[in-house]
């Protein structure tokens, strides 16, 4: 299992994977840290603002990715760049709350980032004129902000790759021309007979049949009519094709890439888009989950099926519900109306328009003042920074430093806590022409 | 009041080690020793990213690149990096494996001349061929193979550094810049524009480093990219469509005169500039040296050579001939960025040439 392994080592199973409880009670813990903050930024004669619950957090959070995702077509950056900003927020946003720093700030942010680290870097200056009201200072401000909150892992491991093999194989099998390795379900049998199988697999079940399906599959064939060559290309089509739009949106928008690996998140989407297929392609795959009819060839010898199987079942069952519990929530497939009442009640991002309304004004009113002006903040650590060439000693920064945040606090005591004007007068930090990024890079980047 | 849990995560991974004596200091970073605050024993290299005030573009990617991929990549043979923080000021950390005894360059070229035979070579090569194996089956291009970013640790061991031009290449249709790796280490496809490449571009710097051992000398350094061209030209064949069919589909191709044409060298050749290898070994060196790509070997093939397995052995780690490179080294090593040559020679930074096309 040398590929389980090579994902074992990434950070994005290493830092950010969790269970459902370790997720949720980390999310509880950034929420109440960051309220506790805001309250403590707020003059004690002042009401105790009202703060975002974990929930409406996330409702927040959830609705700025899929704004990052329609932002990423309107740029029309390559699925991966936008995929990997989602997920930049979706991860800042576990250990950050949106009453510290607006999503709305963190957005272009994320998006810039996953130019560079997902090899389409645009400059700067183009990236901030295509968006609206955005200068390069305010893409920039909350650039190491962000890193930090990804714990400086930039790597993040989609799925879309992996589907499209699957996708390429499943074809392969139609035409006749796939074979199934050694101790997987379906080893030994003949390509024609893989062909034969495929061609008779119970159609897709709408919810609510699911459970019918399994059975049916295990006494298959024989008395189904096998669909023509042409229907079984067009099946595969659109499974692969709604299995697609769920990566591109329901994948990206729950909490799939902490709970599930690459794999499991496309099997899972597969699954969600025609179970029977999915479950084909597990067979040719995989030994046969103890309880399923053994084959020919398993029967014997081959030892008790592995036990991976039985677990993977479940988890692309999970990962399905997942997916369909977003699929409704905008950037997915309008998926059938039988699925929706789930959404509605599974899928925590998914809000009415008006509850974001709410939430949102209810944000303005619980923000952290210290952290308003991004902008200017980010100015004010460079400018302690500014004997630059990292020359300044060090005793001097810190003094400098705690006697900024000494009256940043006297001014809080004295005015009340007002948004304080952090814009300093001094701009300029316009350096002059810089070499940047190269020519060919840049080429490489936008190509 | 407590700090946001990212800030807390962030002060917990930058109290456990301590920062000392600067090393070296470059335009790109400042390289500091280190140790972990619980074990003073436990020697570490911290890198420090300046602040670039030229880039406007944020975080230069020389950096995420060194940060996305040693946080990924973790091989004996492949420098560690323990961890990374930020210090006040936005200044990225990078937590480093200590690697005290130099690197490859010094040992080949040290005034005081290091005594090295076969044996050593293949050790070395043993373990930069595994280093370079071991990212391209991770679907990572290193794109700056060369003597100064193969560093030395204090067992001996060979580990593969500075990945500042790295790259995946795992989806196929998508282009590359041919501006990368050092200019005598770079391979033809790359001089002609390539932007379609694979693992092949490192194996040909992996050949470049196993001559230059062999000879203690670069083997083709060229003045300029054109020239560089000429030399290949001269030292291993010119490149046609004979023996490497589509070469002349390539963007920067130009053809050479039939006259003009140096054939590609025979295994005399080879023999007679590095017979000390022996004819397997010279087998292995021209296999990563083939002018196509698609013909040069992967490192797969590399790996599975018989010459590993033929007489002599290659060194134990413990026993392969050193030189104090000492901590000066090591932040001369640390503080350079991707396709920079050591001072005085040309070929500053090879990715910020431009070839004037489109």
């Amino acid at each position: 299992m040398a590929e389980d392994d090579i994902y074992r080592s990434s950070t994005q199973y290493r830092l950010w994977s969790f269970s459902r409880s370790a997720l949720h009670e980390l999310r509880e813990r950034t929420n109440h840290l960051a309220a506790a903050r805001v309250r403590a930024a707020f003059p004690p004669s002042a009401p105790v603002p009202d703060c975002l619950t974990p929930s409406e957090e996330l409702a927040l959070v959830t609705y700025y990715c899929k704004q990052c995702l329609s932002l990423g077509s309107f740029l029309d950056f390559p699925t991966g760049v936008v995929a990997t900003a989602t997920q930049y927020l979706k991860r800042f946003y576990l250990t950050n709350s949106p009453m510290t720093y607006h999503p709305k700030a963190l957005l272009p942010t994320a998006l810039f980032l996953a130019t560079k680290t997902e090899n389409h870097h645009v400059p700067l200056r183009d990236f901030a004129r295509r968006l609206p009201r955005t200068e390069p200072d305010d893409v920039l401000a909350p650039e190491f902000l962000l890193t930090q909150g990804l714990r400086f892992a930039f790597d993040v491991r989609h799925p879309h790759r992996g589907l499209k093999g699957a996708y390429l194989e499943l074809r392969a099998l139609a035409d006749g021309k796939g074979v199934a390795p050694p101790r997987s379900a379906r080893a030994g049998a003949s390509p024609a007979d893989l062909q034969r199988e495929m061609r008779r697999l119970p159609p897709r079940s709408t919810k609510g049949e699911a459970a019918a399906t399994a059975t049916a599959l295990a006494d298959t064939d024989k008395d189904r009519d096998a669909a023509p060559p042409a229907a079984l290309q067009q099946r595969l089509q659109d499974a692969y094709g709604r299995a697609n739009e769920s990566l591109r949106g329901p994948a990206l928008l729950s909490d799939a890439y902490f709970h599930f690996s690459p794999a499991q998140i496309w099997l899972g989407a597969l699954w969600a888009a025609d179970e029977p297929l999915a479950r084909f392609y597990v067979a040719t795959k995989l030994p046969a989950a103890s309880g399923a009819a053994p084959t020919r060839q398993d029967g014997g010898g081959g030892g008790a099926p592995l036990a991976s199987t039985k677990r993977l079942v479940p988890a692309l069952q999970a990962c399905a519900d997942m997916l369909a519990a977003h699929s409704d929530d905008g950037a997915g497939p309008s998926s059938s109306s039988s699925s929706s009442a789930t959404a509605a009640a599974a899928a925590p991002g998914a809000r009415s328009k008006d509850d974001l309304v709410r939430i949102d004004k209810k944000l303005y009113q619980c923000r952290n003042p210290d952290k308003l002006d991004l902008v200017g903040l980010n100015r004010a650590q460079k400018r302690d920074q500014a004997g630059l060439d990292g020359r300044l000693d060090e005793n001097v920064a810190k003094r400098r430093r705690v006697e900024r945040e000494k009256g940043e606090k006297e001014a809080e005591e004295v005015f009340g806590g007002a948004l304080k004007g952090v814009g300093n007068g001094g701009g300029g930090e316009d350096a002059g022409g810089g070499e940047g990024t190269t020519e060919a890079e840049k080429k490489e980047m936008a190509a | 009041m407590g700090a946001d849990i990212a800030e807390q995560l962030n002060e917990e991974t930058r109290r456990r080690y301590v920062k000392g004596k600067k090393l070296g200091e470059g335009t790109y970073a400042i390289v500091y020793r280190g140790h972990l605050a619980a074990d003073p024993a436990q020697a570490v290299a911290i890198k420090k990213i300046k602040v670039n005030a030229d880039y406007k573009d944020g975080l230069t990617m020389d950096a995420i690149r060194e940060v996305k991929f040693l946080q990924e990549l973790s091989h004996p043979n492949i420098i560690a990096m323990h961890a990374v923080f930020s210090s006040r000021n936005q200044n990225l950390n990078l937590v480093l494996e200590f690697l005290p005894l130099g690197d490859l360059e010094m040992l080949i070229r040290g005034s005081d001349s290091v005594a090295y035979g076969i044996a050593d070579i293949k050790a070395w090569m043993a373990m930069l061929a595994r280093a370079v194996h071991f990212c391209h089956s991770r679907f990572v291009l290193h794109r700056d193979i060369k003597p100064n970013n193969l560093l030395i640790a204090a067992d001996g061991t060979v580990k593969l550094a500075d990945f500042g031009l790295a790259r995946g290449f795992a989806d196929p249709y998508s282009p590359m810049t041919h501006n990368v790796i050092t200019r005598w280490y770079r391979p033809p496809e790359l001089f002609f524009r390539a932007r379609f490449y694979s693992g092949a571009v490192d194996v040909w710097s992996m050949g470049c480093v196993f001559a230059e051992l062999v000879m203690r000398t670069p083997f083709m350094p060229g003045n300029t990219d054109i020239d560089q061209v000429s030399v290949i030209s001269r030292a291993i064949g010119t490149p046609t469509e004979d023996n490497w069919p589509g070469v002349s589909s390539l963007e920067g191709y130009v053809p050479v005169a039939k006259d003009k044409v140096n054939p590609v060298q025979g295994k005399q050749y080879y023999l007679g500039l590095f017979g000390l290898v022996g004819p397997l070994g010279v087998d292995l060196l021209m296999s990563m040296l083939v002018l196509d790509p698609r013909r040069r070997a992967t490192t797969r093939k590399v790996l599975a050579h018989d010459w590993w397995r033929a007489e002599p052995k290659p060194t134990k780690k413990e026993e392969l001939p050193k030189k104090g490179g000492g901590e000066s080294r090591v932040g001369e090593d640390l503080k350079r960025r991707g396709g920079e040559l050591e001072n005085g020679r040309s070929d500053k930074v090879a990715r910020k040439l431009d070839f004037g096309g489109k």
